[in-house]
């Protein structure tokens, strides 16, 4: 297993070197709230609100030490589809209100990577060793665009096609204006290609520098064209809706997770073990006024965090746990605020040594930059029996994503 | 193609058979909203179009031969995790498949891109 985690952080490394070639824009940032950061206790919230993916996301989380120490977790999700099936579904806004069970899969199937390397004031994680995790998740239901979001696209769309009207009459008189030198390098490009029938030998031209260099000058012509004062005002239109817009959805959403992450003792990746693994359902209702009511089923095998025990290694080998848990959450449409209250209960599987345990967290975010974003978590661990104190869990977490501020 | 670009004048390959040709339009990033028009004339009249077209049987190779496929693509970027917007034309069926690729990155937030596309169906025997 370990090796399958090696394997897949070298990969997921390796990608992000080879994204940056093709131009992926890496300015993306929500907070670690993928299932591999889920099973290291990284993630910000045990219970996600269904939210649309990003194509590649990177985050770095710094937490709990004034903001001084290099960030210690690390999360990376990615869309195999989006990223390696280009056309196999659409992302964009029409196609991501898409219901139909094939495409909602390929739309949220996300592969995560997170790796933690705790500093000796994490009491739940050993500060000797560091952790990986692999994880997947994907939506089975994501409810629909609320309708301020849908009136703000219909709005754009619309705005759209008289820009796309205006651009077709430009090139339709482009085309029949028979500017002198536009036919002269049509006719160049043409003789390049006479006779050339064979496909290999069509694709050695286009791919020569005298053939992309006269159709760089012919493209040139087309992007040259002067705005119109009409399409310009077009333009601000649109931006002055769009430049604040923000997708919300509501009604029932369900995502199924699961996953593995392993303890690399002494951080030496010769020597780990199985931190633990699971697989586990979020399911709920959002609706119009932006709370959102979820549940949470997860299953975990072996898990040496038990809630109220942080401070206290779990003894008990091979421990099956099922955790049971809601949320609540607010966030209003096109805001950048959101809060939330969480609570979870784990009761032990196999044997009863171990007495149940529960938590509660409250949760708020705010987005400061494009990818910069302050939350804050405050909650506590408690074990079975009410009276007994629990552990405090308190952090102000900054999460800021790669690229530059825009 | 690895530059931005926002305009092409191009060529598909096509020869004198009855196989069908067909168009795929795909457009993005994730997350952001696109519509365009297509026209190819006394072919084809694709109007406000919101998303990507599958894969699309135009006609046949000689009834493309001379032809010209307009194209307005106006994407605008709705996705608060990326500006980066990008449109890809596949024509399939003629001589051989080929994607041509555009892209390019908006400076600020809800900005727009208006890609144009001219595609002429050249047969070079």
């Amino acid at each position: 297993m370990k090796k399958i985690i090696l394997f897949s952080a070298f990969a997921l490394l390796s990608f992000q070197m080879y994204s940056q070639d093709k131009g992926i824009d890496l300015d993306v940032l929500r907070a670690p709230s993928s299932p591999a950061s889920n099973l290291l206790g990284i993630a910000t919230t045990d219970i996600d609100k269904p939210t649309d993916i990003s194509s590649f996301m990177v985050s770095v989380q710094s937490a709990s030490n004034s903001f001084t120490a290099f960030p210690s977790n690390y999360g990376i999700d990615l869309s195999p589809y989006y990223l390696f099936a280009k056309g196999s579904t659409d992302f964009t806004t029409k196609g991501l209100q898409d219901k139909d069970f094939k495409n909602i899969f390929k739309q949220t199937f996300v592969i995560s990577l997170a790796i933690s390397n705790p500093d000796s004031s994490n009491t739940a994680l050993n500060y000797k060793s560091t952790y990986g995790g692999l994880g997947f998740k994907f939506s089975i239901s994501r409810g629909e665009y609320d309708s301020i979001t849908k009136a703000k696209l219909d709005s754009i769309i619309v705005k759209q096609d008289k820009i796309n009207k205006l651009s077709m009459q430009a090139m339709e008189d482009w085309l029949n204006d028979n500017d002198e030198n536009y036919r002269s390098l049509l006719k160049q490009r043409e003789d390049l290609m006479k006779g050339v029938t064979n496909p290999d030998d069509i694709k050695k031209i286009i791919e020569s520098d005298k053939y992309k260099k006269i159709e760089a000058q012919l493209s040139d012509m087309l992007a040259n064209f002067k705005k119109s004062d009409k399409e310009k005002a077009l333009l601000g239109e649109i931006n002055a809706i769009a430049a604040t817009f923000q997708t919300q959805r509501i009604g029932f959403s369900w995502d199924v997770n699961g996953g593995i992450s392993s303890e690399f003792r002494n951080r030496n990746f010769e020597n780990s073990k199985v931190y633990n693994a699971g697989i586990w359902t979020n399911f709920g209702y959002t609706n119009k006024k932006g709370f959102a009511f979820l549940g949470l089923i997860r299953y975990l095998y072996n898990p040496d965090k038990i809630l109220a025990l942080d401070n206290n290694v779990n003894t008990q080998k091979d421990v099956s746990t099922l955790d049971t848990g809601g949320r609540i959450a607010y966030s209003k449409s096109q805001s950048k605020f959101s809060c939330s209250a969480e609570a979870i209960y784990r009761s032990v599987l196999n044997g009863n040594a171990i007495d149940p345990s529960w938590k509660l967290i409250f949760n708020a975010d705010y987005s400061i930059l494009k990818n910069q974003k302050l939350t804050f978590s405050f909650g506590r661990d408690f074990d079975g029996t009410i009276h007994k104190d629990g552990n405090l869990i308190a952090a102000l977490t900054l999460i800021a994503g790669f690229g530059n501020k825009k | 193609m690895n530059e931005e670009r926002t305009a092409l004048d191009t060529l598909y390959f096509v020869n004198d058979s009855n196989k069908k040709v067909s168009l795929e339009v795909i457009t993005g990033g994730l997350g952001q909203t696109s519509t365009f028009d297509a026209k190819i004339d006394g072919i084809l009249d694709l109007q406000k179009i919101n998303g990507n077209l599958p894969p699309t049987v135009i006609t046949d190779n000689k009834s493309l031969k001379g032809k010209v496929l307009i194209l307005s693509c106006t994407i605008t970027d709705t996705s608060r995790d990326t500006n980066y917007t990008e449109l890809r034309i596949r024509l399939n069926g003629g001589i051989m498949f080929l994607e041509y690729p555009l892209f390019a990155n908006v400076e600020k937030e809800g900005d727009t891109v208006n890609y144009r596309c001219v595609i002429r169906f050249f047969n070079p025997s």
